[in-house]
């Protein structure tokens, strides 16, 4: 009866997005208004439909009813109930489910936001009406290829499980943040496609970089989110202590998240100078695209990779399709609708122009990635051998963007609108630039040692965007008021935050030491200036697992730090066992054992690892994320008119 | 009687699904050892490093690796050793060749190009007088 | 201009799709086969490459636990009893040799010599990565084919016997 009521609500939603669309790309004759109030209740049926659908997934999957074939895959009896729920997106049909779910509600929410003017309410309607299309083809979508209702004739006793590397906490959260990231990239681009069905010359085409400005953020926020969990995952689940593999699915991730950061910057020029609109427009295109892309690669089976869901080609030309769809469509829009802007000389020490170059900066990074996760494929086809491309690649290539970018981000700070003073920016840059090179030696003199050229580039670099970060901030709050010193924490926290990660990798990456090393009972070995040492192996057991329990002691010359507990679990005997690694961490550093197997003669091998300030590397985003939701907190009503009135 | 079976089977099993080769290197072998094995493929598995994987390949290759580092052998010689046998597939560094020209230079032509578009735009003046 | 850019992309993810997965070629085409020193099944004696050269044979590199060999068995049965037939020699990778015994004392042996890879170094030197794989090997001793996965009747006459009939002119 519940899977049954799932599909009729799936296609409910269907139709409540067939006509969200129909009536927001005003197809029909009925005044604004009336189209304004209708849409949001068509949007909120659509909304409400998918969410009682995954209710009824969820209910499904928490009352163990195997007649439905995704809940016969993906959990069993024994499973506990947070994952039985968390088991919704833990496969291809129900996490696509999830996914338009997210759509729904930032239509929702974007729907019921606050109108300003009449102007601003056709444009609204027309994104709604392009939200509600790219709504309805990924309900169409799932009910012909992925039904995640599908039921069972003869329903099995039990169920097959979730892969236990899925059963963590992280789960719980990993997916949903990240596909609100992906799906938030559609408003963006569903403004700035409904900016070119809507405006006239003038002013009006402008409008939508200052609604879109907030959307991209708060969808950049949770990409930001969602990217930084999955590397904390894999850190700790996986038992190697990486924290970033190149796998395409990540650089399905890494790629839009770039793009999104490009369009929130060059947002900021659209919105304010009235420039670079059919960049930006062009931007809000290419992230979402990459969205749609980095979930076809997934679903498609086109590419290995250890994240990507059973292939199927049929699923894959659909996605496909829609793809081109959507970014062909909107890429032959903008080159039919876009008026050309006034040509205006930039100054080249202008804010304008540092934020341009930044974004090709950006842009290259993102194109670079790519390039060299779709490289291999393109080879494959012109017959010209199986090549793989991987984290050697990718370290180099990235750092021939990334290190001009970070420079440029430290001067841009000190540019002015229009025109800079090129006196004043270097009279501060002496400082900023005196501080990082302090910055970089006392770490390398006195902390770590030296470790290369490119090490002390980075930390320099590191130290660099943090200090041009902090100090307008500092200056701001000591001169003006504190209200003009909160119109820059935003960036100020962002900068820092990516100067902190630039830092954590950095560090880690050269500093960073790792062992291999089998130990008797009672036996240590060392790494770095820690002594780890093996004590006792023990047998134990979870809910549905069995478990080998190894305690280690991490000592120093002078006192004992801690004991860990790395473990090795089996859930059942078709998968590999688990390795749950022990980890001992602060954030200076993290220790990280991760259990081997028994090699005989009473020895156990361990994987050893000292890594020093890895935390920072979740640490930065998590405070880019503050600044971009204290963005968001700055522009809420009251306050944008004040802001948008005060110059820079 | 059942739980000792199955101690059993769960101590053979964990004995045979491992991920880690004992070693006695010094801390530049070991070094290099953990460079390499990051570097190399698992042929058998969905896009994973020989140091990421417990495939039974994964771990021959590792002591193969072990065993030549400990005979000397240098890095070079070592991804040599796996071309010759396995093909540019199982390193993870795509090697500089012919078919790979357009891979390695990308970072520049992306960058001369897009830096291009950014002159364009912010110059455009410029530009029509040409 | 962005639009053609897609266009193109498009096209490459479009044809990507049907590409599958494609086997991983093996750069010992045309060279000699590797030199190996391998004890046989159940014995003491020795047998090395240079025992093999002579005529066109194949290894095939083979395993108990290994589902498609198990599945290729009967063909190489059926080739090893037929007129085209040629000298199979089996490798026997990384299997416990009571195992290997018993199966092909049950199933039959289509193999002129079964050696036995226990280290599994050999494998490596031929660049084995999922058995079963079956090399083609001319009268010098050069690998001419490699196949990956079993063989069966059709693979025998649409991807091997042609390459067998160049090597005979």
């Amino acid at each position: 009866m519940i899977p049954e009521l799932g599909q009729l609500l799936l296609v409910i939603a269907m139709v409540a997005a067939f006509f969200q669309a129909f009536l927001g790309m005003g197809l029909t004759k009925i005044s604004t208004d009336q189209r304004d109030r209708l849409v949001s209740r068509i949007v909120t049926i659509h909304t409400v439909g998918l969410f009682l659908a995954m209710v009824c997934l969820g209910y499904s999957f928490v009352s163990d009813d195997f007649s439905v074939l995704y809940v016969a895959l993906n959990s069993n009896t024994n499973l506990p109930v947070v994952y039985k729920i968390a088991a919704i997106w833990g496969a291809h049909e129900g996490s696509f489910l999830l996914w338009l779910f997210l759509l729904s509600l930032w239509s929702f929410l974007f729907a019921f936001s606050k109108k300003h003017d009449s102007q601003y309410l056709d444009l609204k309607i027309t994104a709604l009406g392009i939200l509600g299309l790219i709504s309805f083809s990924f309900v169409l979508f799932i009910i012909f290829t992925s039904n995640p209702f599908e039921v069972l004739p003869n329903p099995p006793i039990q169920g097959r499980s979730l892969n236990p590397l899925l059963q963590d906490p992280a789960l719980v959260i990993h997916p949903p943040m990240l596909y609100a990231g992906y799906v938030g990239l559609a408003v963006p681009f569903a403004l700035a496609l409904s900016s070119l069905m809507t405006s006239k010359e003038g002013h009006s085409q402008f409008q939508w970089a200052s609604v879109a400005r907030v959307w991209t953020i708060m969808a950049w926020v949770f990409l930001t989110g969602g990217i930084v969990l999955g590397s904390w995952w894999a850190y700790y689940e996986l038992g190697w202590g990486g924290w970033w593999f190149w796998d395409p699915v990540e650089n399905a991730s890494l790629m839009p998240w770039l793009t999104a950061t490009a369009l929130l910057h060059s947002l900021i020029v659209t919105e304010r100078q009235k420039l670079f609109n059919g960049f930006s427009i062009l931007l809000a295109i290419i992230s979402f695209s990459q969205s749609l892309l980095g979930t076809f690669l997934v679903r498609s089976g086109i590419l290995i990779s250890v994240h990507s869901f059973a292939s199927d080609p049929s699923r894959g030309i659909f996605i496909l399709g829609l793809l081109g769809l959507f970014t062909g469509g909107a890429l032959l829009l903008l080159a039919m609708k876009h008026k050309k802007e006034k040509p205006v000389k930039i100054d080249i020490l202008s804010r304008e122009s540092f934020l341009l170059l930044n974004n090709v900066f950006l842009c290259t990074a993102s194109g670079l990635i790519l390039i060299g996760t779709l490289y291999p494929l393109a080879l494959e086809m012109l017959d010209a051998g199986k090549i793989s491309v991987g984290a050697p690649y990718f370290n180099f290539v990235l750092l021939i963007p990334f290190l001009p970018l970070l420079f440029f981000i430290g001067l841009g700070v000190f540019t002015s609108w229009k025109f800079s003073n090129a006196k004043i920016m270097i009279s501060k840059l002496k400082w900023v630039l005196a501080a990082s090179i302090l910055f970089s030696i006392g770490c390398t003199v006195f902390l770590y040692g030296y470790a290369g050229f490119l090490t002390l580039i980075g930390i320099t670099l590191a130290g660099w965007t943090m200090i041009s970060a902090l100090m307008p901030l500092v200056e701001r709050t000591s001169i003006n008021t504190l209200e003009n010193a909160m119109k820059i924490l935003p960036m100020s926290l962002a900068h820092i935050g990516l100067g902190l990660t630039v830092l954590g990798i950095t560090v880690t990456s050269s500093y960073g030491l790792t062992q291999d090393k089998s130990l008797r009972f009672g036996q240590s070995t060392q790494v770095g200036d820690y002594i780890f040492q093996l004590n006792d192996i023990k047998e134990g057991a979870g809910p549905n697992y069995f478990s080998i329990i190894a305690e280690i002691q991490i000592s120093t010359k002078d006192n004992e730090i801690t004991v860990i507990y790395p473990e090795k679990r089996i859930y059942d005997l078709n998968s590999p066992a688990m390795t749950e690694a022990g980890i001992e961490s602060n954030i200076a550093r993290d220790l990280f054992v991760a259990l081997g197997e028994n090699v005989g003669d009473q020895a156990w091998s361990f994987h050893l690892q000292y890594k020093p300030l890895l935390r920072l590397i979740w640490i930065g985003p998590f405070v880019m994320i503050i600044g971009g939701l204290f963005r968001v907190y700055l522009t809420r009503p009251l306050r944008r008119r004040k802001l948008v009135q005060q110059d820079d | 009687m059942n739980k000792s079976i199955c101690n059993f089977l769960f101590i053979l099993f964990i004995s045979i699904s491992s991920s880690i080769v004992q070693s006695e290197f010094t801390s530049q072998q070991e070094a290099l050892y953990q460079h390499i094995i990051h570097e190399v493929r698992c042929l058998v598995c969905q896009n994973q490093s020989i140091a990421e994987s417990n495939a039974d390949l994964a771990k021959d290759l590792r002591i193969q690796i072990y065993n030549q580092i400990n005979e000397g052998k240098t890095e070079l010689e070592i991804k040599e050793f796996l071309l010759n046998r396995y093909g540019e597939f199982v390193l993870y560094e795509p090697s500089f060749n012919n078919k790979t020209l357009l891979l390695w230079f990308s970072p520049l032509i992306l960058l001369l190009l897009i830096f291009g578009w950014y002159r364009k735009i912010r110059s455009p003046l410029i530009d029509t007088r040409e | 201009m962005p639009l053609l850019i897609f266009v193109a992309f498009f096209f490459l993810l479009f044809k990507g799709l049907y590409q599958g997965q494609t086997n991983i070629p093996s750069p010992l085409i045309d060279k000699p086969m590797p030199a190996f020193n391998l004890p046989t099944l159940g014995t003491d004696q020795l047998i090395t490459d240079q025992d093999i050269i002579g005529q066109i044979s194949l290894i095939n590199i083979w395993a108990t636990w290994c589902p498609g060999c198990l599945e290729e068995h009967e063909f190489l049965i059926q080739l090893s009893n037929s007129p085209q037939a040629i000298p199979i020699v089996g490798i026997n990778w990384k299997d416990k040799t009571e195992l290997a015994q018993l199966w092909l004392k049950e199933s039959g042996n289509p193999y002129s010599e079964v050696l036995v890879d226990s280290v599994g170094k050999t494998a490596i030197d031929f660049g084995v990565y999922g058995a079963p794989e079956t090399f083609l090997i001319d009268e010098e001793g050069v690998i001419k084919y490699k196949h990956i996965g079993p063989l069966s009747t059709q693979i025998w006459n649409r991807e091997i016997l042609p390459v067998i009939h160049t090597m005979q002119q």
